[in-house]
């Protein structure tokens, strides 16, 4: 089973997915490419998708934006199914979630 | 003394009714162990900030969370793009307005920095936010390199902010850098 503890953040393996939660602003995407390869992992395994689980994920920095980023856009290309869950209540959800979709229009986001 | 402005830079002075300003030295310490210290400053300067907005403000939640993001997000620019060298100070003061928060972040860069930020700059500012944002998320995955602006790009974006910029020749070698970002309320 996946899980990572980090400073402040942690990213678990939980039923058909995995949950990001805490406050994730690692500094570089060297520090995120271990997170990215768990996500890239679990779908592979999980017969091509994947639900992401953020309803408990309160900050991210422009870093977790483009690793969140560069994860959809290998799914679009690997014609993996995602799904991600959110919060209407953590602000900067709607906003930058949506922004993902124009990189991967099927991309499920579920509030 | 030379200076060159980009994007939405305005010399006018705010006229504050609150303001906060914060001193950081970059390298006196690595990277590593100070780059908590970013989130938590900017947490620090949400917090201070949105005490001072009417209590029955519609957006304060949205407000607190954008202006931890700009904080944290020119936190961790200055840290990682400053002379190192130069072992001058990192500021960020802010100012609130009745209607915007203008951050104001001045770092010292070397010569090398200032051609870098002068391509990204050229480039940013003659794009839509949002064409530039997947523009570079696109050459980022296929490149497999790291992203620039993505932070400037998110707040155009998604907190409706204006950012600008001016670099300063002084005396070689110092070149100031100041970023300004005017959030509206």
């Amino acid at each position: 089973m996946t899980n990572i503890q980090g400073d402040g953040y942690s990213v678990c393996e939980e039923g058909n997915g995995i949950a990001i939660n805490g406050a994730l602003r690692l500094n570089s995407m060297d520090e995120y490419k271990t997170i990215q390869d768990v996500l890239i992992e679990f779908a592979t395994k999980n017969n091509n998708q994947i639900e992401i689980d953020l309803t408990r994920l309160q900050l991210l920095n422009s870093s977790g934006i483009t690793m969140l980023s560069k994860f959809v856009i290998h799914c679009r290309k690997s014609e993996i199914k995602v799904i991600m869950k959110w919060d209407q209540n953590i602000s900067w959800q709607g906003k930058s979630l949506k922004n993902l979709q124009r990189l991967m229009p099927s991309l499920e986001l579920i509030s | 003394m030379q200076t060159e402005n980009f994007g939405d830079f305005t010399l006018e002075q705010p006229s504050a009714e609150e303001c906060l300003s914060l001193s950081f030295s970059p390298s006196a310490r690595p990277l590593r162990d100070r780059w908590r210290n970013n989130g938590l400053s900017a947490n620090f300067v949400s917090d201070y900030m949105t005490t001072f907005l009417p209590s029955d403000h519609s957006e304060r939640e949205e407000i607190k969370t954008a202006v931890s993001y700009i904080a944290n997000e020119l936190l961790e620019n200055a840290m990682k793009f400053c002379d190192h060298s130069a072992n001058k100070a990192v500021t960020l003061h802010l100012d609130l307005e009745k209607d915007r928060i203008i951050f104001t972040l001045i770092n010292r860069i070397s010569a090398e920095q200032k051609q870098n930020l002068k391509v990204f700059l050229n480039d940013f500012c003659s794009m839509d936010p949002m064409d530039y944002f997947v523009f570079q998320m696109e050459k980022n995955a296929e490149e497999d390199t790291e992203s620039s602006g993505v932070g400037f790009a998110t707040m155009r974006n998604d907190y409706n902010a204006q950012v600008g910029w001016s670099i300063t020749d002084g005396e070689s070698p110092e070149i100031d850098l100041t970023t300004r970002v005017y959030l509206p309320l």
